[in-house]
C-alpha cells in the first residue's frame, strides 16, 4: 500500500503536483537528514544538505527509472552531498589549518568534568579518519540501520563490498580506538 | 583462510541476528572451532558497544515547528530555482527576442534588396559612363558580405561565454568561504584567447562591441586564484548583472544565428 503509494506521489510530482511532492519530502526528510547527519554532525550541515538533496531530486524525477525505492534513491544524493561536503571541508581545513598539533587537539578535546578525553570525540575522530566509502557504510549500515542490499544500493556496489567494508571499517575504529585510549593513560 | 574471510564478513549479521537460518548455523560452527573468528568476533562486540546505534535521532532534536517548516523551505528553494525560467524579466527576454527576430527579418531582407538595386543602379551608370565612374564616388551603403569566415567561430565564442555566464550566475556557494573557480579560470582564459583572434579578424560593430563588453568579465575571471573569496565572487557576479551581460550574450546569439553572424553585414570601408 505504501509503496503503490509513493509510486503515485512520484507519478504526480513528475507531472508537476508541488503537493505530491511536498508529501513525498515529508515521508522522507527526517530519515534523510538523519543520514546527512550521520556525515557532518552538525544540525545546520544536515539541514542543509538535506533540503539541497530534496531540491536536486525534484529536478532530477524524471530521470528517476524507479528501479530502487525513492528513500533509497534519495539517500544516495544526500550521501554524495554529503560527502563532497566533508571533502570541501576538509581541504579548506587542510588549507586554513596547514598543522595544527595533536597536543592542542587533546587539550581542546578533554572532558572538564572527569578530566579525561571524551569518549564521542573519540568516536567522531576515529569514525571521520576512515577512508571514504568504509565510513559511509558505516554510518548508513551501522549509525542509521540501513539493511546491506539498501546501502549497496546507495553506494552503487555490491553486498559484499558492503560487508567487507564494514568489517574493515569497524576493525580500523577498534584500532583507533585502542590507540587513543592507551595515549590517553 | 578463505573460509575465515567469508565468516568474518558476516559477523556483522551474526551478532545483528540478520543472518537466515543455514547462514546463521554455518557461522556459528565455524566460531566453536575457530579461535581466531571467535576473538575477531569479540573486537567487533566491544567497538559496536561503543559506536552504539544512537537511541535518538538527531531528527529528533529539532522542534516540531521545523519540522513543519521543512517541506515549505523545500518547495521555496524549488520555487526559487525555477523562477529565472518564468520571471519577469525572461518573459520580456523570450517577447523580446522573438520581436526582434521578426522586425531584424525584414530589415535585413529590406537592406539585401536595396543594396542589390543600389548595386544594379551603379553597374547601370558604370556600363553608361565608364570613363567618369569611380568606386569612391559611390555612396557609404551597407554592403551584404557572404557569409563571413569567422562566422562559425564568433557563434562558438558566444556560445561558451554564455554557458560560462549562467554556469557562474547559478553556482550556489552555501556558507563556502573560499569558492574554487579554476574550471571557469581555465575556460575564461580559452576565451579571452579566442577573443583576442577574433578581434584582429574583421568583425560587424555589434560583434566586436560585444566582444570587447565580454573580455572584461572574462579577464576578471582569469586572473582569479583557483580559490576566489565569497565578496570576489559576489563582485564578478554583480558585473555580470550590472552590464546586463546574460541578456546581451542572449540577444546577441539570437541575432547571429538568424543573421550568419552578429551584423551579417558589414559596414563597407572604401579604401
Amino acid at each position: 500500500m505504501a509503496a503503490a503509494d509513493e509510486q503515485q506521489l512520484i507519478l504526480r510530482a513528475r507531472q508537476g503536483s508541488h503537493e505530491a511532492y511536498r508529501l513525498l519530502v515529508e515521508r522522507h526528510m527526517k530519515q534523510a537528514y538523519n543520514v546527512a547527519f550521520g556525515f557532518v554532525t552538525d544540525h545546520a550541515g544536515a539541514e542543509d544538505i538535506a533540503q539541497e538533496a530534496f531540491v536536486r531530486a525534484y529536478y532530477a524525477l524524471p530521470s528517476f527509472r524507479g528501479d530502487a525505492e525513492f528513500g533509497t534513491w534519495l539517500y544516495r544524493i544526500v550521501t554524495n552531498l554529503a560527502l563532497n561536503r566533508i571533502k570541501q571541508r576538509n581541504a579548506r581545513l587542510e588549507r586554513e589549518v596547514a598543522m595544527e598539533s595533536a597536543d592542542a587537539l587533546t587539550e581542546g578535546s578533554e572532558d572538564p568534568v572527569h578530566g579525561q578525553l571524551d569518549l564521542r570525540t573519540h568516536l567522531e575522530r576515529a569514525l571521520h579518519e576512515l577512508p571514504t566509502l568504509q565510513r559511509a557504510v558505516v554510518i548508513l549500515r551501522h549509525i542509521e540501520g540501513l539493511s546491506t542490499t539498501q546501502v549497496s544500493k546507495i553506494l552503487n556496489c555490491s553486498e559484499g563490498t558492503v560487508k567487507t567494508h564494514l568489517f574493515r571499517g569497524l576493525k580500523k575504529m577498534r584500532e583507533r580506538l585502542e590507540y587513543l585510549k592507551a595515549e590517553a593513560e | 583462510m578463505n573460509g575465515h574471510r567469508e565468516i568474518q564478513l558476516l559477523l556483522y549479521e551474526f551478532n545483528e541476528g540478520t543472518l537466515s537460518g543455514p547462514e546463521h548455523q554455518k557461522v556459528l560452527s565455524h566460531l566453536r572451532s575457530c579461535a581466531e573468528c571467535s576473538v575477531e568476533l569479540e573486537a567487533m562486540r566491544s567497538v559496536l558497544s561503543v559506536v552504539a546505534r544512537p537511541t535518538t535521532q538527531p531528527s529528533e532534536d529539532q522542534s516540531t515547528e521545523f519540522w513543519q517548516g521543512f517541506a515549505r523551505v523545500v518547495e521555496n528553494r524549488i520555487r526559487e530555482e525555477s523562477t529565472p525560467r518564468r520571471n519577469v524579466g525572461n518573459v520580456l527576454t523570450g517577447v523580446l527576442d522573438r520581436m526582434i527576430v521578426r522586425v531584424w527579418r525584414p530589415v535585413a531582407a529590406s537592406t539585401i534588396v536595396l543594396t542589390l538595386a543600389l548595386l544594379a543602379f551603379f553597374f547601370a551608370q558604370r556600363g553608361q559612363n565608364p570613363e567618369k565612374t569611380d568606386v569612391a564616388a559611390v555612396p557609404e551603403v551597407i554592403a551584404p558580405v557572404a557569409p563571413p569566415e569567422n562566422g562559425g567561430q564568433v557563434s562558438r565564442y558566444l556560445r561558451r561565454s554564455n554557458a560560462l555566464l549562467i554556469g557562474l550566475t547559478n553556482r550556489e556557494i552555501g556558507d563556502e568561504e573560499k569558492i574554487d573557480l579554476s574550471a571557469e579560470r581555465e575556460l575564461s582564459r580559452q576565451l579571452v584567447r579566442e577573443a583576442r583572434s577574433l578581434q584582429e579578424q574583421p568583425l560587424d560593430a555589434q560583434s566586436s562591441q560585444m566582444v570587447r563588453n565580454l573580455e572584461r568579465v572574462l579577464l576578471e575571471v582569469a586572473n582569479k586564484n583557483d580559490l576566489s573569496t565569497r565578496s570576489d565572487f559576489e563582485m564578478i557576479r554583480g558585473g555580470i548583472r550590472r552590464e546586463n551581460l546574460l541578456f546581451k550574450v542572449r540577444m546577441a546569439e539570437q541575432l547571429h544565428g538568424s543573421r550568419g553572424s552578429l551584423g551579417g553585414i558589414r559596414h563597407a570601408k572604401h579604401r
